[in-house]
């Protein structure tokens, strides 16, 4: 780490070690050019490695094994697994300082030519930053700050302790009960998991199904799956207030009032704005720092990439930062499709997706034809006693539009698709 | 036998991927894509493109 009170130049300046300030670092260090790398917190890896995909997945692991070891009974497995909760969190911290020190660490981005500086970063003008006492001017700049937890407003909700998947990952013991306040993916898979794991669990949803951005048959499928395992859902939740009492955590709905240990908010996200972005004259809205296709801000030497800029917030669409790359340093007009951009939810059933759904081929008038495959059909599910479909929408040509997997492993062969 | 090397979008597109085991294969041939990119002389140029444009 550097820490000269000079004034530094560089080719590019990058603020933000997530994922798509790491990507755009390295393949700008890459290519040639003098990159600094500026990081808020004392360490590289961003939401995904230390808050997000990363910890939620080493979770999930845990929790699937535990939950299909004690209900393998139609395949000939009687087992009464124990669980032990602080080594499924040590097996998550494993995972996540394994990665830190294996490539998400300052010595692997030095050693690779970036220049990497600790510190929140200030904007003084369209080409210069303050961190500490210290300036950096940049001929070319990329802001990827990312998002945080977007928490809503709910009378008394200040009042009461609450996780958000900043802090779930530190439990110290499991909960006996869970509140999830939203159904969107994260609020699906971490309800899940703490379900498989022993906790009662309860998913209130504002709107009328879960995970509202995919199909509605995958909404009902995963509504189905999670209440077979005993999770309660509670969709159309009109959430009046929320208070603490000596059990817990009381939350009052239209529907009914519920008490439990530990209440989660996942309520999506709100993007993460650097200081002084808009004094100088850089445009953002509600959603975040405003781009365009080739991810430049309002002002031509700012480039904004990831969850700041409030496009799709996904860790892979980390690629948006190689395109502010080739733009920024190359000037190669290069831009970035969002529309067939893949995801995938790590509930069981696994479910990944791309492209538009059928919903939106029918708003915008498209002819579309229906490609469908169920597990039941697939004799490898079959022995595995796995259920789900693989879906594929084409043109009239054939030309593959979107697709949707919902399985065991659906991420996976979403992946041969894409 | 098929090149390992993915055009320069799709390289750039995969360096970072959800985490699958399969889009480890993708970002394999993009880290070779790139290897081979900036390497002799379109390397070269690419850097003096650099060069020129932000000094």
């Amino acid at each position: 780490m550097k820490n000269s009170k000079h004034d530094k130049s560089y080719q590019l300046i990058v603020i933000g070690a997530g994922s798509g300030g790491l990507v755009a670092a390295e393949f700008g260090a890459k290519l040639g050019a003098k990159v600094a790398l500026i990081e808020a917190t004392p360490r590289l890896g961003g939401e995904c490695l230390w808050n997000g995909c990363v910890p939620s997945k080493a979770l999930i692991h845990s929790a699937r094994a535990f939950w299909q070891s004690g209900h393998s009974q139609q395949i000939g497995v009687l087992t009464e697994p124990k669980l032990d909760f602080n080594a499924v969190m040590e097996h998550i911290q494993d995972s996540m300082h394994f990665i830190e020190h294996h490539h998400d660490n300052d010595e692997y981005f030095e050693k690779r030519g970036v220049d990497v500086f600790h510190g929140k970063a200030a904007f003084i003008d369209d080409s210069t930053v303050r961190v500490g006492e210290d300036i950096f001017h940049g001929r070319r700049i990329i802001i990827a700050t990312g998002s945080s937890p977007a928490i809503p407003s709910i009378r008394g909700l200040e009042t009461v302790s609450y996780l958000t998947n900043e802090t779930i990952f530190s439990l110290k013991k499991l909960p006996k009960t869970l509140t999830v306040i939203g159904g969107g993916p994260i609020g699906c898979e971490l309800g899940q998991a703490f379900a498989m794991l022993g906790s009662k669990v309860t998913i209130l949803q504002s709107g009328s199904r879960l995970l509202p951005k995919d199909e509605p048959e995958v909404s009902e499928i995963l509504l189905n799956q999670l209440k077979e395992m005993g999770i309660q859902i509670i969709l159309n939740a009109e959430i009046s207030a929320i208070k603490s009492t000596k059990q817990g955590v009381e939350i009052s709905t239209k529907q009914r009032t519920i008490v439990s240990e530990e209440l989660l908010i996942a309520t999506g996200r709100r993007p993460n704005m650097p200081t002084g972005l808009r004094e100088i004259g850089v445009t953002t809205n509600d959603q975040g720092i405003e781009v365009d296709k080739r991810m430049r801000t309002s002002l031509k030497t700012i480039y904004a990439v990831g969850d700041c800029n409030g496009g799709v917030q996904f860790t892979h669409a980390a690629g948006q930062a190689v395109v502010a790359v080739q733009n920024s340093l190359l000037g190669i007009p290069k831009t970035f499709d969002q529309s067939s951009i893949p995801w995938a939810t790590f509930t069981t059933p696994e479910i990944a997706h791309f492209g538009a759904t059928k919903g939106k081929l029918d708003s915008l008038k498209q002819n579309y034809q229906t490609a469908r495959i169920n597990f039941s059909d697939i004799d490898k599910a079959v022995t595995e006693k796995e259920s789900g479909y693989i879906e594929i929408l084409t043109n009239t040509r054939g030309s593959i539009l979107s697709a949707t997997v919902v399985g065991a492993n659906a991420s996976e062969v979403l992946a041969k698709l894409y | 036998m098929r090149d390992l090397r993915v055009p320069l979008k799709d390289a750039a597109s995969v360096m970072q991927a959800y985490p699958t085991f399969s889009l480890g294969l993708k970002q394999l041939s993009a880290n070779v894509t790139m290897d081979k990119m900036t390497d002799g002389i379109i390397g070269w140029l690419i850097k003096r493109v650099i060069k020129l444009r932000l000094g």
